[in-house]
């Protein structure tokens, strides 16, 4: 009986430690905690600005400690949706838009467009307000926005493509090389992929002006030609590898042996330490004449519901998608931001560039402002804030494309369409059903 | 009966095992070649997903595993899943020791009704679970504490530990209790010093069973814990999965550190899950 | 135990059970309906006071301050020019008159004067008014305060979701019947306890409707409504109980009058407590959401809809992907073939391993628990790419045969066996360790009693080794079988469901309900259907574990 007092005593004294383990040192009242689900580059520099921030605050005399969570990924959706309804959540998260419909009529989210002015309104790139507002309401603000672009390997593929022919044929001509050379590959069978031709055909997801919002319009025949335009890359034309994923597109691209690969800003820190590629923008789609359009993903920052700092988690918000901030957020962290003056230093350089290389029409003015140009880019050129614009010509593309896209509907029904429509494309792309019969089943399944 | 066995060792009868060596060599290669890729992935210096058909390593950098040592609160996330996985196994076992002692050696009302509902508890898909049992922690306060991921995990693995080790109580004869019954033994004595002894292969098993419940989980620990100071090791090992991209050399070296501990404690259990006193030899 | 006490025992069970699926509905239903009409009043309630409040206030920015602390906003508006050309923007802006545009507003100055004048008048006025969506649903009250000539401060009271307490409620109004089951059923002779436990189960259900009868709404509650704690209801609800779990344990104890019983119950209780709160709790919770539909934070009671739903498939051919009856059999056939192969190469290397004699068997041992220790997560993932159609190593394995290459998750049985490769090598492991502990119930001396009468391996295998391998490896075969019914994420990371949902079992459709599309009552009540399912199994496979607990009699 002795031992086994001893084993409980034991047993007790581990779970006493066990319980101290979780207290930590208190913290003050007014911290404000923010969630995200950033890794590596991305998650040293929200760091870095929140640490700006709060030296900030403290010199104005206001110290407003802040706390960042980091969470897996998979995990976020769901703990948040547990977790702010009961009060255990955050303050502001990070995190797409696209399921901002299903928060906002869950009530996690605080409006925040009464804070809102023009101003500030304007210190993002235009089409990146859009995405994070619902029924009227903003939501929340842009940090960064994700859209495909498409990538070509400079070694395969000599002039960046301005139609989905040209882009075929140039395909063809890499496929022609050999067996294991292959004109172009993402996740076909991937709505978020699709979506660029979807949209390209002049198709949509949801109805445009009517009267139920929630209108289906995907059993649409602009929709069915653009999976038959999918299928024929990859069964008529044959450009396309079977079962193509991610890390598929990744190895063949970095081998040299893919001329185009459809894929977001992600992949450029993939492709880091390799040169031979370029990007563009989504190539016009030659059956319609209009640009291919993919899905525009914002990253934003929210506030929310039960969040009792309101007024101080909006100041960090707005500090946090700032332009005090925003170089260093690209530069550093490699996010396509959303702020417009992190753009606007490579803007000039551009329109510096574009008059160096305007036509002189020979009169002295012109030919002197012409050289006047060339003078003030040679400079600029010099300049560190000027370098890095040429150092990442990608991040023009993403800004030109950004005005290409389609925002990814952030309405609650959203989240339906996703794995249907993959069974849909994949069942018309890859197993060659056709889309008449298989488009009207999928609306059947979203709306079941 | 040992002198039979040394002589099978030296008997030709004994060149059979070369076969079985051969069997097991070459299973045991099958088994270990989709780890190799694993490997291979935590040794490179990238982050991609291994896509080539040569699943040994090309090169070999230390680099994922350095930045995994380095991450913020290494050492504490490491710590919480030692504290946790622990605990996790001494309260599950021990508490399922007594519930199936009592299981296997008593017949009262309600015996088979309560099997039943052991059984029943792992009928309702856990993933469905999850946010019931997150309002249930915050009634109870439960949340972001270590102990609240203990109690958690120590009633996931109950049910098989209840289980598995009433069926192996079964199987220890009734008549060594009741000598000692007779002898003036306790109840409780009989089952601390004769059947607890006893069991040992099916209580290894279940300490196994119990410490990998909670040492590889990560849905849970991710949902309850908010602090990055509380997580456990799997979450920061599935914190290298993105929306977009995945850090698969991250992800990988981080796989192959998790998964020492437990083969280290599976090689300190093994000897008890074979050598252990067999009914058969107190029988006999 | 005599016939007619089985017989009684057994109807002692049904009615308590009924009698939880009626309160189940009906307490559902009602609470519903009274958490409907609750947040609504309530809501409203408290929205017109905070904006009066507002209105009536000297310094609405301090007011704003202090409010923010409860939980509400309060937005501060103040004089804005022009259209925006932000169509979020242009809400509660007063459009200056043309001709003073991009000046400087100026208090003396009639236009600017008239046109703050018209912006009030167009809010309401300065008093409280109503905020609505576009279908007419209220969302906040709004009350307007004038600071002076050309300044307005106007505050959004919108109350903080209401939680209703329904969940919780139900929750333990479950709770309370199962423990008034179980008070009938083990409980002392007397009737007062059981029917205590009756009573006050019952009232946690009839309360919220009596209070909805008589009108105990948010209107009358007045302030309290807003002090409510959401967590704080739960406390009443969960001391009221408590006696019914007391008596229900000293009921069973008294029944149990024998000491060894006692003893018996003694041992069982700690475990079966923690059982209790953290699966029996959350598992009546999701029995109540299969009842529910589920449309962004709001439950609605739908009876047995989600049910038929699932059961008639949808008019779906049996052929059909998406058919329950498919997806059932495929679940089937996943658990049916899954278990066997863990078994048999569990039991196999188990019998090999234990040989005393074979030297490394250590080693083997440990290398081989292997997949079971790697998290499956990226196992799972590099299967998936051995069986990739472009890089995969088993279509390059089956190229250098001369064999042509095959696209694994294209046809049904390809995927579903390449889901079935990576559940084996995941799965054997764990049996292998399980065989491993119950070969050691097994006496030696059975075999050497074999060996002298002559019995070749096959028989020994087949007399002494199955045989009295049953009781100890039987519990681990029904377990292992269960979760591999429920094995969610192997066929989620591997096939994906491909080709076309086919490979999805019963679980993962559930998953994607429930996570994907956020269907929680629809996949509660595919969860239901799981579970009733293999309790069915589990009745069958209690007779076989019977008579293998009667092999050591």
């Amino acid at each position: 009986m002795r031992q086994n007092a001893c084993f409980l005593t034991a047993l007790t004294l581990l779970l006493g430690s066990v319980s101290l383990l979780g207290c930590d040192a208190r913290e003050a009242e007014n911290t404000l905690v923010i969630w995200h689900a950033y890794r590596g580059a991305e998650e040293e520099q929200l760091k870095e600005v929140v640490k700006h921030f709060e030296e900030k605050k403290a010199k104005e005399g206001q110290p407003q400690p802040v706390r960042i969570v980091g969470l897996p990924y998979d995990a976020f959706a769901n703990k948040l949706s547990n977790a702010i309804p009961r009060g255990n959540g955050p303050d502001l998260f990070i995190f797409a838009h696209d399921r901002l419909g299903d928060w906002a009529e869950t009530d996690l989210l605080e409006p925040i467009s009464f804070w809102a002015d023009e101003k500030l309104a304007d210190l993002y790139l235009d089409g990146t307000l859009e995405p994070l507002t619902y029924r009227g309401d903003l939501y929340g603000l842009p940090t960064s926005y994700k859209s495909l672009v498409l990538f070509y390997d400079k070694t395969l593929v000599d002039h960046p493509p301005k139609t989905t022919d040209e882009m075929i044929a140039q395909a063809k001509a890499v496929r022609a090389k050999g067996n294991d050379y292959w004109g172009i590959a993402y996740e076909i069978d991937d709505l978020y992929s699709h979506a660029a031709w979807l949209h390209g055909f002049g198709g949509h997801i949801y109805a445009p002006n009517a009267q139920n919002p929630d209108e289906l319009a995907i059993d649409d025949d602009k929709v069915a030609q653009s999976m038959l335009f999918s299928r024929r890359l990859l069964k008529t034309e044959k450009i396309f590898p079977e079962e193509a994923n991610g890390s598929l597109v990744t190895s063949l691209f970095l081998q040299h042996k893919l001329a185009f690969a459809v894929s977001g800003p992600w992949f450029v820190a993939e492709l880091e330490g390799h040169d031979s590629w370029a990007t563009t923008t989504m190539p016009v789609v030659s059956e319609t004449g209009l640009p291919a359009k993919p899905f525009m993903g914002v990253e934003g920052v929210f506030l929310s519901k039960r969040s009792t700092h309101k007024r101080a988690a909006f100041e960090l918000m707005k500090y946090l998608t700032g332009d005090e901030e925003a170089i260093d957020r690209m530069d550093k962290a490699g996010q396509i931001v959303a702020n417009r003056s992190a753009y606007e230093k490579c803007n000039e350089l551009k329109t510096l560039d574009a008059d160096r290389k305007a036509p002189a029409e020979g009169t002295a003015t012109a030919l002197a402002h012409r050289v006047a140009a060339s003078a003030g880019w040679l400079v600029a050129m010099k300049k560190p804030e000027y370098q890095r614009c040429l150092s990442h010509p990608e991040r023009q593309v993403f800004q030109l494309q950004a005005a290409q896209t389609e925002p990814m509907s952030n309405r609650p029904h959203m989240n339906r369409v996703w794995t249907p429509m993959k069974r849909a494309l994949s069942n018309v792309i890859v197993y060659g059903k056709d889309p008449k019969v298989v488009l009207p089943e999928t609306v059947k399944q979203i709306q079941k | 009966m040992s002198q039979q066995q040394e002589e099978q060792v030296c008997d030709p009868k004994g060149s059979r095992h070369i076969g079985t060596h051969i069997f097991l060599i070459l299973f045991t290669i099958v088994t270990l070649f989709p780890v190799l890729w694993v490997i291979k992935m935590a040794f490179r210096d990238n982050q991609t997903f291994a896509t080539d058909l040569n699943p040994l390593p090309t090169e070999f950098s230390l680099q994922n595993f350095i930045d995994i040592f380095n991450a913020p609160y290494f050492g504490q996330q490491l710590f919480n899943s030692f504290v946790i996985s622990l605990s996790t196994t001494i309260v599950g076992v021990f508490l399922a020791c007594t519930a199936a002692y009592a299981f296997s050696r008593f017949r009262f009302p309600g015996r088979q009704a309560g099997l039943n509902a052991f059984l029943v508890t792992q009928m309702f898909p856990g993933t469905m679970m999850m946010i019931p049992l997150y309002l249930v922690l915050d009634t109870l306060g439960l949340l972001d504490q270590t102990l609240g991921l203990i109690f958690v995990y120590s009633t996931t693995s109950i049910p098989f530990c209840v289980f598995m080790l009433k069926g192996y109580f079964d199987t220890i004869p009734k008549d060594l209790e009741e000598s000692a019954l007779m002898d003036g033994a306790s109840q409780f004595t009989i089952f601390w010093r004769i059947i607890m002894p006893l069991s040992r292969p099916a209580i290894a098993v279940t300490a196994l069973f119990s410490f990998m419940t909670a040492w590889n989980e990560y849905v849970l620990a991710a949902t309850f814990m908010s602090k990055e100071s509380a997580y456990t090791l799997p979450v920061r090992l599935q914190s290298y999965v993105g929306n977009y991209t995945t850090e698969w050399g991250h992800f990988a070296a981080g796989a192959l550190l998790v998964s020492i501990p437990v083969m280290i404690l599976f090689f300190a259990l093994q000897k008890h899950l074979v050598g252990g006193l067999t009914a058969g030899a107190v029988k006999g | 135990m005599s016939e007619i006490q089985q017989t009684e025992q057994r109807s002692g069970l049904i009615a308590p059970c009924i009698a939880m699926v009626l309160a189940l509905i009906a307490g559902g239903a009602a609470l519903q309906g009274y958490a409907d009409h609750r947040y609504a009043s309530v809501a409203e309630y408290q929205a017109t006071k905070l904006a009066q409040d507002i209105t009536a206030q000297a310094n609405p920015s301090q007011f704003a301050q202090e409010s923010e602390k409860q939980g509400f906003l309060v937005r501060m508006i103040e004089d804005q020019k022009g259209q925006s050309k932000y169509s979020f923007l242009r809400k509660l802006k007063y459009q200056v008159d043309p001709e003073r545009q991009g000046k400087a507003l100026d208090p003396n100055d009639d236009r600017d004067k008239a046109s703050a004048d018209a912006f009030l008048a167009a809010l309401g006025g300065a008093k409280v008014s109503d905020v609505t969506d576009s279908k007419g649903h209220l969302l906040a009250k709004r009350g307007m305060h004038r600071i002076d000539d050309l300044h307005v401060a106007a505050a959004d009271a919108k109350v903080i979701a209401y939680q209703a307490p329904w969940f919780k409620l139900l929750g333990f109004a479950i709770l309370g019947f199962v423990l008034w089951g179980l008070c009938v059923k083990f409980g002392p002779r007397k009737r007062w306890p059981p029917l205590l436990g009756f009573l006050l189960g019952g009232a946690a259900i009839l309360t919220p409707v009596a209070m909805e009868l008589f009108g105990l709404d948010g209107r009358i509650l007045g302030d309290w409504a807003s002090k409510v704690p959401t967590s704080g209801e739960l406390i009443p609800v969960a001391a009221a109980l408590l006696p019914i779990v007391g008596f229900g344990v000293y009921g069973m104890i008294r029944r149990g009058v024998a000491s060894p019983n006692r003893l018996a119950f003694t041992y069982i209780t700690p475990a079966m407590l923690g059982m209790a709160l953290l699966i029996l709790v959350p598992f009546a919770i999701g029995v109540g959401l299969a009842f529910m539909h589920h449309d962004h934070g709001h439950y609605t009671f739908v009876g047995l809809r989600n049910f038929i739903d699932i059961i008639s498939s949808d008019g779906t051919s049996i052929t059909d992907p998406l058919n329950f009856y498919f997806t059932l059999g495929v679940t089937i056939l996943w658990t049916l073939t899954n278990v066997f192969l863990h078994v048999a190469i569990g039991l196999a290397l188990a019998l090999i391993l234990k040989n005393p004699t074979l030297r490394f068997k250590g080693v083997y041992r440990v290398l081989l628990i292997v997949p079971w220790a790697v998290p499956s997560y990226i196992t799972a993932l590099v299967w998936k790419g051995m069986f990739n159609k472009q890089y995969g190593l088993i279509n390059n394995i089956l190229e250098t045969l001369g064999i042509e290459p095959i696209a694994w998750f294209g046809q049904f049985w390809t995927s579903f066996s390449a889901n079935l490769t990576t559940n084996t090598w995941l799965g054997f492991p764990f049996m292998m360790v399980v065989a491993l502990g119950a070969l050691q119930s097994i006496p030696t001396d059975l075999y050497e009693a074999a060996e002298v009468d002559g019995a070749n391996q096959w028989q020994q295998f087949k007399k002494i080794t199955l045989p009295l391998l049953m009781p100890a490896l039987l519990p681990s075969v029904i377990l292992g079988s269960i979760w591999t019914f429920n094995m969610f994420n192997i066929i989620y990371l591997v096939s994906g469901g491909q080709p076309n949902g086919a490979t999805d079992i019963l679980i993962v459709e559930a998953y994607r309900y429930a996570f994907e599309q956020n269907r929680y009552g629809y996949a509660a009540a595919y969860s239901m259907l799981i579970f009733f399912i293999l309790w069915g199994y589990s009745k069958v496979t209690e007779r076989v574990s019977k008579a293998a607990e009667s092999v050591y009699g």
